[in-house]
């Protein structure tokens, strides 16, 4: 513990006389000279200082480190005037943690990559998935279970249909230009790169919309499973390339405004918890 | 994993791969000192709690940066002299143009406190009693709060040639008293 061998101490008077701010200059300086030398003498000062007052400075400090601390990206929204909470709420969505968007990727990659393989199949595989991107986006932006940040959402004064809306935008960021650029690998006529785009937009609207009343995931859950029975019917009976044809591309259209229409005109609900609306 | 035996040095580095517990323990070992001689450079408790709560949070965000032969002691105490120095001139100046805070009173050692002054104690603090006020804060704040000439200038709001010239005459005088 001491640099030097020392055979004394501090003796308690004069640790106390510190430890109660009486100590005048010179007394004070020794004991804080023999202090910064000996552990011994500063575990002492333990039992003589305000212990409520080092408790609840300790409480603070806790705090503060166990917030996560901003990352590279969110220093970056904020410098582009994203609010510091929305710039964590956004952070916090799995897209931008980069597993979702892995995952996303992969699913695209074998799509795309069966279309490149076996036409017919592969094709009808790339327009089922891809228009499904953003909304299994959205289910796991909103998702609670395996959001870290699902305290924070929680605890935030912030409604939820605006954190929704929020991190929607922030899933079809991430999201549209992966499917996009896999879209544009895929052998075949170039607008089919984008041709999942209006279905894709139709979908997360549409699980939007109902979400308030079922909940997020139990909404996308639904809009998928329907969407892919009716992908899997179209491509058995007929041509895949129906399902990035006229008839898709109108539906979805409707389908987008109607669900528009319906959050715009509900949107207060999304401040409610469900079951009380 | 830190624990009860590690060193100081060792909680540090714990404290660099983020563990928490080692933050918990180093709070645990020097919170109360570094309390305690912030309080006698400063009367306002929430002062001295908002500074305590700052030098261990820039402890831990710091804790890669520290050199690993380094004294931990004397690197908490480096920062939270200076996060009290800046803690101060921002509420002076606020308040007024001229320095409302004193970290450094320039007062004569009373009879009573020299008498309470340990015969063992031959170093700094008997020397320091037979300096006059001046020459005494200027070492304060160089010696054993570990401030540069600039800082101490600074602190004490003084030029820093004047905390230069009175520090060689500081030193002059302890060395004939040590001799
Ligand atoms: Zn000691």
């Amino acid at each position: 513990m001491t640099q030097q061998p020392r055979t004394w101490h501090a003796n308690e008077a004069e640790l106390r006389a510190l430890a109660d701010g009486v100590a005048g200059p010179a007394l004070g300086a020794s004991v804080e000279s023999h202090l910064m030398r000996c552990g011994a003498c500063r575990a002492r000062m333990n039992d003589l200082v305000d212990g409520v007052l080092l408790d609840s400075v300790w409480s603070a400090i806790r705090e503060t480190v166990e917030a996560p601390r901003p990352s590279v990206f969110e220093r970056l929204l904020r410098k582009f005037g994203v609010s510091a909470e929305s710039g964590r709420l956004l952070v916090a969505v799995p897209a931008m943690r980069g597993a979702w968007l892995i995952g996303a990727t992969a699913a695209l990659l074998f799509a795309g990559g069966a279309a490149l393989f076996a036409s017919g199949f592969g094709l009808a595989l790339f327009l089922l998935v891809a228009p499904l991107v953003p909304v299994m986006g959205v289910a796991a932006a909103y998702g609670g279970d395996a959001d870290p940040s699902h305290e924070l959402v929680v605890t935030t004064p912030y409604s939820a249909g605006r954190l929704l809306l929020l991190r929607t935008a922030a899933v079809l960021a991430t999201s549209l230009p992966v499917a996009a650029l896999v879209g544009l690998a895929l052998p075949g006529p170039a607008w089919l790169a984008v041709a999942w785009l209006i279905p894709g937009l139709a979908f997360v609207s549409l699980s939007l919309a109902a979400a308030p009343f079922v909940g997020a995931t139990v909404s996308s859950g639904a809009v998928a499973a329907t969407w892919s029975a009716i992908a899997i019917a179209v491509s058995k009976i007929g041509d895949p390339m129906d399902l990035a044809g006229p008839a898709v591309q109108v539906g979805s259209l409707v389908l987008c405004a109607a669900a528009v229409t319906t959050i715009l005109t509900h949107f207060r609900l999304f401040d409610l918890p469900r079951g009380q609306t | 994993m830190a624990d009860c035996d590690s060193t100081d040095a060792d909680l540090i580095n714990a404290m660099s791969e983020h563990d928490e517990a080692a933050l918990r323990l180093l709070y645990g070992r020097h919170a109360a000192w570094v309390s305690a001689r912030l309080r006698r450079r400063c009367a306002d408790t929430d002062v001295v709690a908002d500074v305590l709560q700052d030098t261990f949070v820039a402890a831990w965000n710091g804790a890669g940066k520290f050199r690993g032969d380094g004294d931990v002691a004397a690197w908490l105490w480096g920062i939270a002299i200076r996060r009290l120095i800046s803690r101060l001139r921002q509420a002076s100046g606020r308040a007024a143009k001229a320095p409302t805070w004193k970290l450094y009173d320039a007062v004569d050692v009373s009879a009573e406190e020299t008498a309470l002054l340990t015969v063992e104690y031959s170093d700094l603090g008997t020397a320091l009693a037979r300096l006059s006020p001046e020459l005494r804060v200027v070492l304060q704040a160089t010696v054993l709060d570990g401030l540069t000439t600039r800082e101490a200038a600074r602190a004490l709001n003084i030029p820093q040639g004047t905390v230069k010239t009175r520090l060689v005459r500081a030193r002059t005088r302890l060395r004939e008293e040590l001799a």
